[in-house]
């Protein structure tokens, strides 16, 4: 059997800037936080050259495939990340704090969860899936915030070993009841043989293990609290780039070898989405933490994502990943916007320090309120786009109580919108702002513009995205 | 006629008047004057190109004219249409007066002028894109997306104490547009694809859908207007707001509702649902009677002017529920003139009490020392009330006309809401007429003799629309 | 020609209305009576009214609804254009003299353009122009007025008579979808709401006409100036509401007794004026009184004496214009002393002012006379008796008995300048010419006149003095008030209270709060502790998984 090694060479490229890195924290005297940045872009441009170019380049078969869809997961993945990256050089330079540990451990996770989605033994993705969700625990660790990031840790450890327990022992029985962890050898065998309840427990589990790390209610409660408590370039990685891993995983895992424990969980599926729908709005008004309301928000949209992918159509998920990819650009702007929110070198989160925003920084008031306006699906922003296609979808399978709670939690969550964007336009101003760094200004911009451009001729986001998706369900 | 795409040029160019306005210099020295007259020129210059679409529009209410489409996705269809009849253009061009007269209004109001232009720029195109979407889903992108401004420019320029009221007043909107939403995503996909607005009469769906489709986009379109009992809600903001400008954008959105019911109101009204025209009209006389009594007693004069406002939207409404489109031209003719003349009397009042807050006066009286803003004032409550110095004289005589014929009782009720209306502001007018003695040194100040001409400017336009709105599209 | 004509004499108007002076004011004021009154004997001289002429302007041309604007002359439209011409020179020629009118200029401009407006609304051939130029006229004299609480009374009757023709013109356009006059007939006949539609119609038309309960707004107009209140009282009770009972008068069809109602309520204006010609102690007031007995004879006349009618207007439209004149004497010789109780004891200084006011008396009682018949004889009796009485009265009140003016009144005390006298030597003797009666009516009106003025039976009664009048409350907006208004803002305040605020607020509005409010606590509530709640969230989800699994398969 021949091995693919090109298939490798993302994975290859971040390997390589991991050691570098490792090699300059050891070597090298005058290491500034901007260093470990520079090598790690370099690193994740690399990959994502990589990933282009090898999209469809196996590795090992049965083992590590690389397929277009699981191609546009890890683009996305690397795009989002390395907007995450070069913010976060701006909170360390400002902060004059080494950005070693951080660089280090994203580098890791984006191995682990990059790898996960090429990953095609169930053996492979679940360690791979755990290992990315337990490094989050030395992220999370990162000092900067210590009073509130050790025991938000020691919890979220708590909880994510819970689940690797989990996982590990569902694994374990899946594979030793199958003889085997391909996804098709375990696909094969649920259509073959009757489904015993020890099979869809651990099967179950795996699937539920995706939603956990999603965040998807009933398990969402590390949510708010590690994103609300984490320093601002963890939140901002854990808001956006992991998502996009682990939906990439529930869905191939979905549609592959735990189709049939897919079925029989359908209805969990859609109460934990409406679920989620209605804790997402909620929360969010009940919250004076920006990115606990942000938090919320996430919630709030996996669930509607979860909602649609409850009918594991062609359809449902090409719509399901529009609206998670323009959600996810509008919650990445917002936290974007956060790395501008500094007063006497402290980033601000709470909602009364940030009153009287839009009187001395205009410009990063007015991008909130874009995103957050585009959160909430209202025209003309990208966020309508993403609302056309679930209600599409949606109406297309007469799923109207669907509609009437996705349109009840926008109601509800338009609620707390409305009082983040009071604080920030018609309160007086308490505090004065530092200046933002101009590449804050720069990646805003960048944010903007691409919103502005999928709004104008989506079929620049749309077309591509479909093509790529397509014959993911067979 | 050169081929110009008109209804492009009506939604870009407030844009690009916002990129200018970005642009321009706004500092202690200009006191906003510079994004003011960017503001101004902007509207004016759409105003020329409207007047220049009317010249290549027939004067037809309901031939859709201009017409322009571009597709926005490929799969879902969705391609995006527009077009102009003579009535659109019309409530354009209104529109466009009555944020003309507003802008100028605030025009000495030197904080965060940029921020306020900027959004009312933005109002102004969104309105433009509203009043040309030919399809359903182009025109609820556009009667969705105002709401933003118009949130932005209460909240933030608005001086309403009670907040509270905003944020009801914007989740009670959010609820109706999401309603409709929903109702046009149901009629999209029963089409299988774009829908003209004048299509949507010949959906045929059962009868449950249709009764939960209609009901649902009717109550979205009056979530807009202040009916009862959910008038207080809108009231609150409505006539809490001080600022002239954002007096008049708040104001204008009941026109949206009701422009929204005239271009969705089915040629033949489907049996299934008569009884919800019938539920409208009830609701419509209650609320017009309910808001006429509470304006009667009310002493706030913007209250005043938003219960007049609002008798008058229903009545308008009314009119377009009249089983024929004939009259619709008509209505429009009446909003075009009443657009103007309640900007213009916000415009007055705002600052009449302006000198009433800085030198301590109280509204009795103050129009007496005022001889330029009396005069202006009285011909503005003149032909508010219906006299011959505006578009509304003839046309709110074929309303009234076709509304006895139609239903009797409904149009005596309107009938007497509109004269409790009129006897408020009538009463208004006198009690700031009053001759009262005022100490040499406190005396109100009248308007500038600038501020005169153009108002008096307005007036002729009013003048000239007695005999016909679209004059200029005569021979 | 008659286009030709009122476009001149529009622009004479205007030009005086904007180009204000502020020097030589008598003598613009002079410039401007003397070009209307050329261009109006030249263009008269050439096409007079009497000669048919048309000329119209497409005004509206919708789908609904296409009207023209014209402007006639001709035979049945002569008389009004002369009455209304004899009112407008003599408005303006007063307006040169009289002492205290301020803004000459500004006003002998309203007055030609309210007498262009008269035009409109005569020339009127559909019911549009009609209202269209009556509603005009209402705000031009708003305009002319300057005394608020005046302008006030006048808006307040005269935009609701506008309102009541609103509602009716829409009735019968509603109907017979047809603006023009021969549509009324119709509407008449086939009327859905006939006791209504009167009702609306005889409403607008007592107003208009000054009559009984209706004319407090005319009232109003003693306390300015006597050529801006003649003026205006002639041309709205004695030509406008005329011209609306004549044009309109095929409503009376709407029910059986409509000309019985018109009749009643002339009568009772009658009483009613004579009453107030006798007891108000304002002078103006009772010219104000007279007008509205003239006026109710002008309807009376129109109802039962129509073919007549044309003929006898600009007579006794005259014959109006001389009371007034003749009855203003004392308070312009008395240097504007208002009060009747304040003077007294007059002819000692002003004997030909007394002369002329008898001779005014007399061309009175020639015209009345000389146009009586069978039809009209008792009304037109029972209004020079009234007339009679009242004017008699007045004149003893003024000119005999003691003399009741301070000293410093009584110190100038004098006859006016001749130039008050000119009109009614014009006008007396141009109605003496064209009407005549009796000889013997020559020498016993006058006699009777200065018999009663002089004798005064009600003063020597010692009535007078405990009934005058010194204000007339409306006895139509006291029950407006008191009836209608209160009562709705009443109402208006329960609603608000009980709706608005009671049921909307108190009730839903804070019943959706609190359930918000127990929604985002429980919701904050659950996620407080993260190691706690966790446990709880986890294990909800797995045993929900774990019931759908078993609920899937049967085993419940």
């Amino acid at each position: 059997m021949s091995l693919n090694w090109f298939a490798l060479f993302p994975e290859f490229f971040l390997v390589l800037t991991l050691v570098g890195s490792v090699f300059v924290r050891l070597f090298r005297e005058k290491a500034t936080p901007k260093t470990f940045y520079t090598l790690s872009k370099f690193g994740v441009a690399a990959a994502f050259i990589a990933t282009l170019i090898f999209y469809n380049q196996s590795f090992w078969n049965d083992v590590y495939e690389n397929s277009l869809h699981s191609s546009l997961f890890k683009i996305f993945i690397y795009l989002f990340a390395a907007v995450t990256m070069f913010l976060s050089a701006k909170y360390f330079l400002s902060k004059d704090y080494s950005s070693f540990r951080f660089y280090s451990f994203i580098l890791l996770s984006l191995l682990c969860l990059t790898s996960a989605l090429s990953a095609v033994d169930i053996r492979l993705t679940v360690v791979l899936l755990e290992l990315g969700f337990l490094l989050n625990f030395y992220l999370i660790r990162s000092p900067g915030n210590d009073d509130e990031t050790y025991p938000v840790s020691f919890n979220f450890f708590l909880y994510a070993f819970l689940w690797t327990i989990f996982m590990a022992f569902a694994v374990c029985y899946v594979v030793r009841i199958v003889g085997g962890g391909s996804f098709e050898d375990i696909a094969m065998y649920c259509k073959v043989h009757q489904i015993t309840w020890q099979l869809y427990a651990c099967g179950a589990i795996v699937l539920l293990g995706c939603l956990y790390k999603l965040g998807v209610a009933p398990f969402h409660f590390w949510t708010a609290d590690v994103l609300g408590a984490a320093i601002l370039p963890v939140g901002s990685y854990l808001m956006i780039v992991p998502v996009f891993a682990y939906y990439a995983a529930f869905v191939q895992l979905s549609v592959g070898p735990l189709a049939v424990h897919f079925d029989l969980l359908k209805p969990a599926f859609y109460a934990f989405s409406l679920i989620s729908i209605f804790i997402g709005a909620i929360g969010a008004n009940g919250e004076i933490n920006l990115r606990r309301i942000m938090a919320y928000s996430r919630i709030f949209v996996l669930g509607i994502v979860l909602l649609l992918l409850s009918s594991i159509t062609q359809i449902s998920i090409f719509s399901s990943f529009i609206y998670l990819l323009v959600s996810m650009l509008a919650l990445g702007g917002v936290f974007a916007a956060c790395y501008a929110l500094k007063n006497k070198g402290d980033y601000l989160r709470r909602l009364n320090e940030l009153s009287g925003l839009a009187e001395s920084k205009p410009f990063i008031a007015a991008a909130m309120l874009i995103f957050m306006v585009s959160l909430l699906g209202f025209p003309p922003l990208l966020g309508f786009l993403g609302m056309v296609f679930i209600v599409d979808n949606l109406v297309a399978y007469q799923d109207y109580v669907s509609i009437f709670a996705i349109m009840l939690g926008i109601v509800i969550l338009a609620a707390a919108y409305l009082r983040v964007i009071k604080t920030f336009y018609f309160d007086v101003k308490r505090s004065n702002f530092d200046r933002a760094d101009r590449g804050i200004y720069f990646m805003l911009l960048l944010i903007l513009a691409v919103i502005l451009v999928f709004v104008l001729s989506p079929k620049y986001l749309v077309n591509d995205v479909e093509m790529a998706l397509r014959g993911l369900v067979s | 006629m050169p081929n110009i795409p008109f209804i492009l040029v009506f939604i870009l160019l407030p844009l690009c008047g916002i990129f200018f306005a970005l642009c321009s210099q706004d500092n202690e020295k200009t006191k906003g004057r510079n994004v003011l007259s960017v503001a101004f020129l902007t509207v004016l210059v759409n105003i020329a190109f409207i007047i220049f679409a009317f010249l290549s529009v027939s004067s037809e209410y309901g031939k859709m004219q201009l017409q322009e489409s571009y597709l926005w996705l490929k799969n879902p269809k969705i391609v995006l249409s527009f077009g102009v009849d003579s009535f659109s253009l019309l409530l354009m061009l209104g529109i466009h007066l009555a944020l003309l007269i507003g802008i100028w209004g605030v025009r000495k109001d030197y904080l965060f002028q940029k921020s306020r232009m900027i959004f009312t720029l933005l109002f102004l195109s969104l309105v433009n894109g509203f009043l040309s979407a030919l399809d359903i889903i182009s025109f609820f992108i556009f009667f969705e997306a105002m709401l933003i401004p118009l949130f932005m420019l209460i909240g933030m320029f608005g001086e309403i104490k009670r907040q509270a009221g905003l944020f009801r007043f914007m989740i009670y909107n959010l609820c109706g547009v999401l309603l409709l939403f929903s109702a046009v995503m149901i009629l999209y996909n029963h089409n299988h694809g774009a829908l003209m607005l004048n299509q949507i009469s010949d959906i045929k769906m059962g009868q449950v859908k249709e009764i939960v489709i209609w009901s649902a986009i009717f109550l979205a379109f009056l979530s807009r207007i202040p009916i009862w009992p959910f008038h207080s809600w809108v009231s609150v903001v409505s006539s809490g707001i001080k600022n002239p400008l954002v007096f008049i954008v708040a104001n204008l959105m009941p026109l949206s509702g009701i422009y929204s019911f005239i271009r969705f109101w089915p040629q033949s009204m489907p049996n299934t649902i008569i009884f919800v025209v019938t539920a409208l009209e009830i609701i419509s006389v209650i609320s017009m009677l309910f808001i006429a009594l509470i304006g009667l007693i009310n002493k706030d004069i913007q209250y005043k002017i938003f219960s007049f406002m609002t008798v008058y939207y229903i009545f308008f409404l009314l009119g377009s529920f009249l089983p024929t489109d004939q009259v619709l031209l008509n209505v429009g003719f009446s909003l075009f003139a009443f657009m103007i003349i309640f900007s213009t009397l916000e415009v007055l009042v705002s600052f009449q009490e302006e000198e009433r807050t800085e030198k301590n006066l109280s509204a009795e009286g103050i129009l007496c020392k005022m001889p330029r803003a009396s005069a202006i004032f009285t011909f503005m409550v003149f032909a508010g009330l219906g006299l011959p110095l505006s578009a509304m004289f003839v046309n709110n005589f074929v309303l009234v006309s076709g509304l006895l014929v139609y239903n009797f009782n409904t149009a005596m009720v309107a009938l007497a809401a509109l004269i409790f209306v009129a006897s408020a502001m009538v009463q208004e007018l006198f009690m700031r007429r009053t001759k009262v003695e005022f100490s040499i040194d406190n005396e109100p100040t009248d308007i500038s003799k600038l501020d005169a001409c153009f108002m008096w400017l307005i007036a002729a336009v009013l003048l000239m629309s007695l005999s016909d709105p679209l004059w200029f599209m005569r021979g | 020609m008659i286009a030709l004509t009122t476009l001149k004499v529009l622009a004479a108007g205007l030009a005086a209305v904007f180009f204000q002076k502020n020097r030589l004011v008598k003598s613009w004021a002079f410039v401007l009576f003397a070009a209307v009154a050329a261009i109006l004997a030249y263009d008269f001289e050439h096409n007079t009214p009497f000669e048919a002429s048309l000329w119209f302007v497409h005004w509206i041309k919708t789908p609904t609804l296409n009207l023209n604007l014209g402007l006639k002359t001709g035979m049945e439209y002569a008389p009004f254009i002369l009455g209304g011409v004899a009112v407008l020179l003599f408005s303006l020629y007063y307006n040169i003299f009289y002492p205290l009118e301020k803004d000459r200029l500004r006003a002998g401009g309203l007055y030609v353009l309210i007498f262009v407006l008269l035009m409109f609304i005569l020339s009127a051939g559909n019911i549009m122009q009609l209202f269209l130029a009556i509603c005009l006229l209402d705000i031009l004299i708003f305009v002319l007025l300057p005394e608020l609480a005046a302008k006030r009374l006048f808006l307040s009757f005269n935009l609701v008579a506008d309102v009541l023709l609103f509602i009716l013109f829409a009735f019968v356009w509603g109907q017979e979808n047809s603006l023009y006059f021969s549509a009324l007939t119709k509407y008449a006949r086939h009327s859905s709401y006939p006791l209504l539609a009167f009702s609306l119609w005889i409403g607008a038309v007592a107003v208009k006409c000054g009559l009984a309960f209706f004319h407090n707004s005319i009232l109003e107009l003693k306390n300015i100036s006597f050529v801006r209140q003649n003026f205006v009282a002639t041309v709205v009770i004695l030509l406008v509401g005329p011209i609306l009972l004549y044009k309109t008068h095929a409503l009376f069809n709407l029910v059986p007794q409509g000309e019985l109602v018109l009749k009643v309520l002339a009568a009772i204006s009658l009483a009613w004026g004579l009453w107030g010609c006798l007891f108000s102690d304002f002078l103006k007031a009772r010219i104000l009184y007279f007008y509205m007995m003239l006026s109710a004879l002008f309807a009376v006349l129109l109802v039962i004496d129509r073919a007549n009618f044309l003929t006898m207007l600009v007579p006794l439209i005259c014959v109006g214009l001389l009371i007034s004149a003749a009855m203003i004497l004392p308070l312009i010789g008395a240097a504007n002393e208002p009060l009747i109780s304040q003077t007294g004891g007059f002819i000692q200084r002003m004997k030909v002012s007394f002369v002329f006011s008898i001779a005014v008396a007399l061309v009175e009682a020639v015209v009345l006379l000389s146009f009586m018949n069978s039809l009209n004889q008792w009304w037109i009796v029972a209004f020079l008796f009234c007339h009679f009485i009242a004017f008699s009265h007045f004149l003893g009140q003024v000119y005999f008995g003691d003399v009741l003016a301070d000293e410093r009144v009584w110190a100038i005390v004098k006859n006016p300048t001749m130039f008050y006298f000119i009109p009614l030597l014009f006008l007396g003797g141009g109605l003496s010419t064209v009407c005549c009666v009796e000889p013997i009516f020559y020498i016993l009106v006058p006699m009777a006149v200065v018999f009663f003025a002089w004798q005064c039976p009600l003063r020597r009664l010692g009535v007078e003095k405990q009934v005058l009048i010194q204000e007339e409350k409306a006895p139509v907006l006291v029950l407006y008030k008191e009836i209608f208004l209160m009562p709705l803002k009443f109402v208006g305040r329960v609603l608000w209270i009980t709706i608005d605020f009671l049921f909307v607020e108190r009730v839903m509005v804070a019943l959706l709060r609190r359930f918000v409010f127990v929604l985002i606590r429980t919701s904050m509530f659950l996620h407080k502790n993260m190691r706690v709640c966790g446990w709880f969230f986890l294990l909800f989800g797995l045993g929900y998984a774990a019931a759908v699994f078993f609920w899937q398969k049967g085993a419940f």
